[in-house]
């Protein structure tokens, strides 16, 4: 199968909630590479869209492709092997295993499968490599031990990331990944997103109005289960329809 | 410690517990309340007890490979265990029944070995029939409320097909195996059955040991944590769960090949909810959230048991009592009470037995990846 030129393609993609259309007929293409984020008010569907593309929930109607593949009824850990990954708006860990053991299994999901998955955990030097390598990358080495659930919030946030990262995934979904960090949190992470955007395309979802103008190539703006408009930050920030919609204005 | 001594520390732990265990049964050499000495009920003499001990200590560890480790509540493994137990009685006994219109026919035979291959075979079937059924259909309760329902489909199957397992009375007089090398009644000696079964279980523990301390092993804590996020970092979920099911009713299919052989004979009890039961207070006892939790927690109930039911008819209330207390006091098991004495010392370990706060915050599996190996 040649490659596709794009991430993710919906084709009349709805979701329905007990008559509420939380995604209402999207059609749009979400090229590969770069930061693409998804906005929107509360209650436009950001992440319905998320869970519709990551499996989380069947849609009611239309059809998902990732990278020339129909994915539409594809279970979620189909699409991980994929190579899609996610991370989760409410942090999503393993509380009572390590730090390291955390990262650990995101790594070895790889190998999901194959026989030396009944063999014992040491001897397995590319593993625990790479493993300290995601902690290195995002700044949980020197906690690698404690108990993940023991971390502060901003530490959980980026160990979620970690998770995410564990199967290196050509696509990452990034559902809020700064909500509730302190500003000099938000800074180290917003640099790890940078870093880890290199070579992956980015699909991220934010209220982070000001991060979202920096680093996105495209920016998506869904309301009411719609698509309002699609373009660079600039043009967003020039879209008289995105205005009206946040009211006050984006900055 | 550096990685890759704990697992033989471990095992060899084990192993001399195993060695020790017959000495401190009551009447044995290091009887540890020789003045609490009670009557063993099954058999006279203390080796037996401990061989009961042990052959309940491996049906735990399997339970708890799915309880205390994949986080899934079985109330109805005692199946496997009478299911191990009486394919091997009917294997070394024979059979000649109807089943409608179906002749099942076999002269029965001898060899120990190919007694555990067909019983793991039948408890492997049955188990990966139960677990492909009911993995993707449920999970907590639910899950729990249709494994006792199967359990009772083999009781009953064991209760009223008298013909085949001998009904209530189930089957007596089963002879023991010839073990190769060894003179032909060297198994009819009660030392002899206890080294016997000592030296399975210590395979079939070291074997549970390599298992859990897998990859596969730290999928099913991770399944445990956190089924959602197993799923979305790309594992088939429900497949490990099958997989955890089917291994954990293997271990007490095991059990119940040596117990057939060890009691020479079978009734329905062996596939009982009381027996289900037990094995879930055993597990809680010792700790589920250990790996040699589930052991400790079989030697401290058939201690009790035996000694208590020295002293009163109603011992089943006072283990009732003493299991109660456990969970309310120490969710973690004696194995958790240990743990928390060499992290925190006496006097930490006592408050948190006796806080409420501290109780609330402790958790039964807390302790799991403590023994894990080389972390």
């Amino acid at each position: 199968m040649e490659p596709a030129e794009y991430a993710f393609r919906t084709e009349h993609l709805s979701r329905t909630f007990s008559g509420f259309k939380a995604v209402n007929d999207v059609s749009l293409e979400i090229p590969r590479g770069g930061v693409r984020a998804i906005i929107g008010p509360n209650g436009a569907g950001k992440t319905t869209f998320f869970n519709l593309l990551s499996g989380h929930f069947p849609p009611s109607s239309g059809t998902i492709w990732f990278a020339g593949h129909d994915i539409t009824s594809l279970p979620p850990y189909r699409r991980a092997r994929l190579g899609i990954g996610r991370s989760f708006q409410i942090t999503n860990i393993f509380g009572k295993l390590s730090v390291h053991e955390n990262v650990r299994l995101a790594v070895q999901a790889a190998l999901d499968g194959r026989a030396s998955f009944f063999f014992p955990n040491r001897k397995m030097g590319h593993l625990e490599s790479r493993t300290a390598e995601i902690l290195g990358d995002i700044g949980l080495s020197t906690v690698a031990a404690a108990r993940a659930e023991n971390l502060s919030h901003g530490d959980q946030r980026r160990l979620e990331i970690g998770l995410v990262l564990g199967r290196d995934p050509e696509v990452l979904l990034l559902d809020e990944p700064l909500a509730g960090m302190s500003p000099a949190e938000t800074e180290a992470t917003v640099e790890l997103i940078e870093r880890i955007a290199r070579g992956r395309t980015i699909l991220l979802v934010e209220h982070d109005i000001d991060v979202v103008m920096a680093i996105s190539t495209t920016i998506t703006v869904l309301q009411l289960g719609q698509v309002l408009a699609i373009g660079t930050p600039q043009e967003i920030r020039a879209n008289e329809a995105v205005q009206r919609a946040y009211l006050g204005g984006l900055a | 410690m550096t990685p890759g001594t704990r697992p033989w520390v471990a095992l060899l732990g084990v192993g001399a517990a195993f060695v020790v265990l017959p000495l401190v049964m009551p009447g044995g050499t290091l009887d540890l309340y020789p003045f609490a000495g009670a009557r063993f009920p099954v058999h006279a003499g203390f080796i037996d007890l401990a061989t009961t001990i042990l052959i309940f200590a491996l049906f735990a560890l399997g339970f708890n490979l799915l309880f205390g480790h994949t986080g899934e509540l079985s109330f109805g493994h005692a199946m496997f265990f009478a299911l191990g137990a009486y394919s091997t009685a009917l294997y070394t006994r024979g059979f000649d029944v109807y089943a409608g219109p179906v002749h099942l026919v076999f002269a029965g035979a001898s060899n120990a070995a190919a007694a555990l291959a067909v019983s793991l075979a039948v408890v492997a079937l049955w188990a990966f029939f139960i677990a492909r059924l009911i993995v993707p259909r449920s999970s907590g309760i639910y899950y729990s409320m249709i494994t006792l329902a199967f359990a009772q489909v083999i009781y009953s199957i064991t209760f009223h097909w008298g013909d085949l397992t001998g009904g209530e009375d189930g089957i007596q007089g089963i002879d023991r195996p010839r073990l190769p090398g060894l003179p032909p009644n060297w198994l009819q000696d009660a030392t002899h059955v206890y080294i016997f079964t000592a030296v399975v279980v210590f395979v079939a523990v070291a074997v549970l040991f390599w298992i859990l301390n897998s990859k596969f092993g730290s999928v099913l804590h991770a399944i445990r944590e956190n089924k959602h996020r197993a799923r979305f970092l790309g594992y088939d979920v429900d497949k490990y769960r099958v997989n955890a099911f089917v291994l954990s009713a293997l271990f007490p299919g095991v059990a119940g090949w040596l117990w057939t052989y060890f009691q020479q004979s079978i009734n329905p009890d062996a596939g009982s909810i009381d027996y289900s039961g037990r094995v879930v207070m055993m597990s809680l006892l010792g700790g589920i959230g250990s790996f040699t939790g589930p052991m400790i927690g079989a030697f401290v109930y058939w201690d009790l048991q035996n000694r208590v039911s020295g002293l009163t008819k109603y011992w089943p209330a006072a283990i009732g009592v003493v299991f109660a207390l456990f969970v309310i006091a120490a969710p973690s098991g004696i194995a958790g009470i240990f743990a928390d004495l060499r992290r925190y010392g006496v006097a930490t370990a006592l408050r948190r037995i006796f806080s409420r706060e501290a109780r609330y915050h402790s958790d039964v599996a807390e302790e799991l990846p403590a023994h894990r190996i080389g972390d």
